[in-house]
């Protein structure tokens, strides 16, 4: 896929830019180089670790609180975002798009999963 | 992203935790388990819609390489803002040449648009003229129906308004946007002619362009989702409130600032209405019939990638979630303790 195509598809799923200002993003593509674009690229990956590293640290921190305030709580009943929490550490820094999308849709899976 | 940022996300994470948590503070009456799960989903929600700081880093980076000088579109609005206020007068063509300035600054990104604001202005300020001396707002009608983008659709809907037939009702929202194009600038106007009250005009300002941004933009319902919150944030900036502050704001906190104007009140009002479904509230105005078709239509309320945004007017509608009480003597303490190990421990 091309790098322009790559941004594009990167913009329209990230959580890191603004839903607003997403459109303003996609309009200007066409405009930048290939050079830019890769910067571009690299830095919606930077900020996108980001935010799923925060996402997942808190969630993992507060299924942890809520395990042990409500000790009798079975582990099945809640997502499994320790392990999810472990993997992404683990290849962290070299995150991939499709990496940072696959454990975004783990995330979703679980929730969909515990349906009391 | 600064360490102090990432503490304060946190912060905002453990006030949100601690509010599910202490729902049920006392150990003896423990509630079902599915209650629990529920409230994990939302917790996870919250969490997911905390990502202002690094949405705000994101795009300064991208910018800089860019060498995009344009700030983000709430930045702009406010500039567009400061422009009006040094530009306040009671004369017609001074407010016009104003407001000209002004939407150039915020639309100068998108050339159709600042084509399409400036035409109507035109269109606008050539019906003042004609109607000298008497109230704008009761010449929408003639400016709709002399307009260069005559809509038939619209004047069908006034010949048979009594009928309101079903079709005709459904063909009706395609023309929300024109009218409240026409709508959006002569609040701006009336808002510039209310010297006296250069505040609450200014706010009637950022809304009208924002309603005109959604309109001309053809902008999904997320981004009405998106825009609501920040609008309250540039009540907050209009009030002095640093940037930085704006940006950690909680929704208790951007819920009393909005609870102090009008403009705000009405913003509440429309999460509450969003987030119940409530038909009703929603399409009370020509604005909201167009945004619950909008919301219908993308499947607002069952598609998940709206969650995180879906959270925080969430927050907006129940009027702001109130930080938690610490309470003495409680085995609830206990807990606060271990969440603050928790959080603070890696």
């Amino acid at each position: 896929m091309e790098i322009k195509e790559k941004v594009k598809n990167f913009i329209k799923y990230c959580g890191c830019i603004s839903e607003i200002d997403k459109y303003f993003w996609l309009s200007k593509i066409d405009e930048f180089s290939e050079d830019t674009l890769t910067q571009i690229y690299s830095i919606l990956l930077k900020y996108e670790r980001e935010l799923v590293n925060f996402e997942l640290t808190s969630i993992n921190k507060i299924q942890q609180l809520i395990l042990k305030t409500y000790p009798e709580l079975q582990d099945k009943f809640l997502p499994n975002y320790k392990e999810l929490f472990e993997d992404f550490k683990t290849i962290e820094k070299e995150i991939t798009f499709e990496q940072i999308k696959d454990i975004r849709n783990k995330i979703s899976t679980s929730l969909k999963n515990i349906q009391p | 992203m600064r360490e102090s940022q990432t503490g304060n996300i946190i912060e905002s994470a453990e006030i949100k935790a601690l509010q599910e948590i202490e729902k049920v503070s006392d150990p003896g009456k423990m509630e079902p388990i599915s209650q629990i799960i529920n409230r994990i989903k939302k917790i996870n929600k919250s969490i997911r819609g905390l990502d202002l700081v690094i949405e705000s880093k994101t795009f300064q980076e991208l910018a800089n390489v860019t060498r995009v000088k344009l700030p983000r579109l709430n930045d702009r609005l406010i500039f567009g803002i400061k422009i009006l206020q040094k530009g306040v007068s009671e004369s017609r063509e001074d407010s016009y040449q104003y407001i000209s300035k002004a939407c150039n600054k915020l639309f100068e990104w998108d050339q159709n648009i600042l084509f399409v604001v400036n035409k109507n202005l035109k269109d606008l300020k050539r019906y003042t003229k004609i109607k000298k001396g008497t109230e704008l707002k009761k010449y929408t009608k003639d400016m709709i129906n002399n307009y260069p983008f005559k809509n038939d659709l619209y004047e069908q809907y006034l010949s048979t308004q009594k009928e309101k037939t079903k079709d005709l009702k459904t063909n009706f929202y395609l023309t929300i946007p024109f009218i409240k194009e026409i709508g959006d600038l002569i609040s701006i106007y009336d808002s510039l002619k209310t010297v006296n009250k250069i505040e609450e005009g200014n706010i009637d300002v950022t809304i009208g362009f924002a309603k005109y941004t959604l309109n001309h933009l053809n902008l999904p319902s997320i981004y009405i989702v998106d825009l609501i919150p920040s609008l309250i944030r540039s009540i907050a900036r209009n009030q002095g409130i640093q940037e930085n502050k704006c940006l950690r704001m909680s929704t208790y906190e951007l819920v009393q600032i909005a609870k102090n104007f009008k403009v705000g009140k009405t913003l509440v009002e429309i999460s509450k209405a969003i987030i119940h479904e409530d038909k009703k509230i929603i399409t009370r105005s020509r604005t909201g019939k167009y945004l619950w078709s909008e919301l219908k239509s993308k499947n607002f309320w069952e598609d998940t990638t709206y969650l995180p945004k879906i959270s925080m007017l969430q927050n907006i509608a129940n009027e702001g979630e109130k930080p938690a009480k610490i309470k003495s003597n409680n085995q609830f303490d206990k807990h606060i303790g271990k969440l603050a190990s928790i959080i603070y421990s890696n």
